[in-house]
């Protein structure tokens, strides 16, 4: 089975489409949540990237998949 | 709810989530072969009396627990000390001639812990998987120990305190300090160990930096009379100390890297907390820190090998944004291409956090080689409702790594400031250096926005806003260094 894509989502729900309507619909359409970041309404989470694309799809979500950070080493001159 | 923390009675056992307790007493490294002097080194300086321990004659031991003791066979002391007393071991380390080579906290460690995943925190629950600690204050801060000391995969070092009794845990306990002192050498030798030093000691031509830095001179700072007293500052990075400096100051934790504790295991993140928030130094070194009064939230969103994802970086937002910090910063980011767009997630959070009075201040990344190339502000300080922080050197010219304005629509450089050659605190001896990068030009921004805050009340966009009338004009390209040189107000 292949590895699951990290994605952190950023929920923009109109009214009358509340903030768990969203998240219910991304569960559904693939998303395993991991955390729910309240005062930023973001979601993160992990989908199949098979999914990733009907994640995508839904409405008042924006969908990206999470990027990695490195710091240069400790003992290099620029930092 | 977590409120900044003070140290208690018992000298700093703060609990956590993940139940780390500070035993208030500290482990002294003593270099090999010098028990006898290090003991009248303790005494002579702070008034400790340590009974010796010696691991080939445990029938007459000490009580480990409770009474001040040197290992004789590990080169290590731990003694109880009160913060006056830690302030004397400074100053006389300072003095030269104390054979310390490093300090630091003695941790309660539970033989027992709580499996992560198995308290509760679900896929389903909307409930942070951060754990969060408020530190307590002292000479050397008593911050949770991990990073370069934690001992990931192993065994936990020593046994409950509490239910340590008999000879058997005697033992552990002596096995437990032995592995924590390796682990502690390994890692000086790893860095260049003490010769580290060296490369503290030129000062950039033409300042003088016997008194601040040349980049708290170029800023305004070292003449500016305020201290970002009452802000709240946070910097997501790897971590924190400990450090010396950094005693009484009101600090915030948390991790978002599983597994690992808020404690710098890398040193960048000490480094970038020294520049933003940094105290006047009781000791011989110059002023290095912005708003050395301000309140400290420290997130751990990279790990001791510098290393982090999305998540936890936002997550890190997340937390400082509802702990009411009025700044973030943050000397990280990622490598862009021409042609790239800016990540709406993190122009969303940030907006959001404008809107509750948090400023987002991030580093535009050190991936050019000028003259010949500029490469593009990184993520996320291409995002346009976060202010991008380019490098000057000391010459105030653009540095030859700082990242520049290719791609349009938040792609620009806001601000610059000091990135070359910036003095500050790392967590192992010498304990500070001296580092370049638009890493060490990020905090310095921060910390200035944190003296905007106090000198006038205003936050997010305002603040901005007030922060950008202020700043010195250059003779370079917008392009390389936005409005110009950042400002102290």
């Amino acid at each position: 089975m292949p590895s699951k894509t990290p994605v952190s989502v950023l929920i923009e729900a109109s009214p009358p489409d509340r903030f768990e309507d969203v998240v219910a619909r991304l569960r559904a359409a693939g998303l395993e949540v991991d955390q729910v970041l309240e005062e930023s309404g973001v979601v993160l989470g992990s989908a199949a990237p098979d999914r990733l694309p009907a994640l995508r799809a839904v409405r008042g979500a924006t969908v990206e998949a999470q990027r990695s950070f490195q710091h240069a080493p400790p003992d290099s001159d620029v930092q | 709810m977590t409120i900044f923390g003070k140290r208690n009675g018992n000298g700093g056992t703060v609990p956590g989530p993940e139940d780390t307790e500070y035993t208030g007493r500290y482990i002294v490294l003593l270099p090999e072969g010098t028990t006898e002097q290090g003991m009248r080194s303790l005494q002579k300086a702070v008034g400790v009396k340590a009974t010796v321990v010696r691991g080939d004659r445990p029938e007459d031991q000490p009580d480990v627990h409770t009474e001040n003791v040197i290992f004789s066979d590990i080169g290590a002391a731990v003694v109880q000390m009160d913060p006056d007393q830690l302030r004397s071991l400074s100053v006389a380390d300072e003095k030269g001639g104390m054979p310390f080579l490093a300090v630091e906290p003695e941790r309660v460690v539970r033989a027992i812990g709580v499996e992560p995943g198995s308290n509760g925190f679900g896929t389903s629950l909307p409930m942070p998987l951060w754990s969060e600690t408020a530190l307590s204050s002292g000479a050397l801060t008593p911050v949770q120990q991990g990073g370069a000391f934690a001992l990931e995969g192993q065994p936990p070092m020593g046994m409950p305190l509490a239910e340590a009794a008999s000879q058997d845990v005697t033992a552990a306990y002596l096995r437990g300090y032995r592995d924590s002192v390796v682990e502690l050498v390994d890692r000086l030798l790893a860095d260049g160990g003490l010769s580290v030093r060296e490369s503290i000691a030129p000062q950039p031509r033409g300042w003088n930096e016997s008194e601040a830095t040349w980049g708290l001179q170029a800023t305004g700072v070292a003449a500016s009379r305020m201290t970002g007293r009452g802000v709240k500052v946070a910097v997501l990075d790897t971590g924190f100390g400990p450090h010396r400096d950094f005693g009484g100051r009101n600090f915030l934790t948390a991790s978002f890297i599983q597994g690992q504790l808020v404690a710098d295991g890398q040193g960048h993140g000490t480094h970038c907390v020294g520049v933003s928030c940094g105290f006047r130094p009781a000791t011989k070194v110059p002023r290095y820190g912005v708003a050395y009064e301000a309140d400290i939230l420290v997130g751990k969103v990279l790990s001791n090998e510098g290393s982090g994802a999305d998540g936890g970086i936002l997550a890190g937002i997340n937390w400082a944004v509802a702990q009411g910090a009025q700044l973030i910063s943050m000397s990280l980011g990622a490598g862009t291409r021409p042609g790239d767009t800016y990540s709406q997630v993190y122009e969303g959070v940030a907006r959001r956090a404008l809107l509750r009075g948090t400023l987002i201040i991030a580093a535009a990344g050190n991936e050019s080689r000028r003259p010949s190339v500029i490469r593009p502000v990184g993520h996320p300080a291409n995002c346009p409702s976060i202010v991008a922080v380019a490098a000057l050197d000391s010459a105030l010219q653009v540095a030859w790594f700082s990242c520049g304005a290719v791609n349009p629509n938040g792609g620009e450089v806001n601000i610059a400031a000091p990135g070359v050659d910036v003095y500050s605190s790392v967590p192992l001896p010498p304990f500070y250096r001296r580092l370049s990068g638009t890493s060490m030009a990020t905090p310095h921004v921060a910390g200035i926005a944190a003296l905007f805050a106090q000198a006038t009340n205003k936050n997010g966009l305002a603040l901005w806003q007030a922060m950008a009338r202020a700043v010195k004009r250059l003779p370079l390209n917008a392009s390389d260094v936005g409005l110009g040189l950042v400002q102290a107000p």
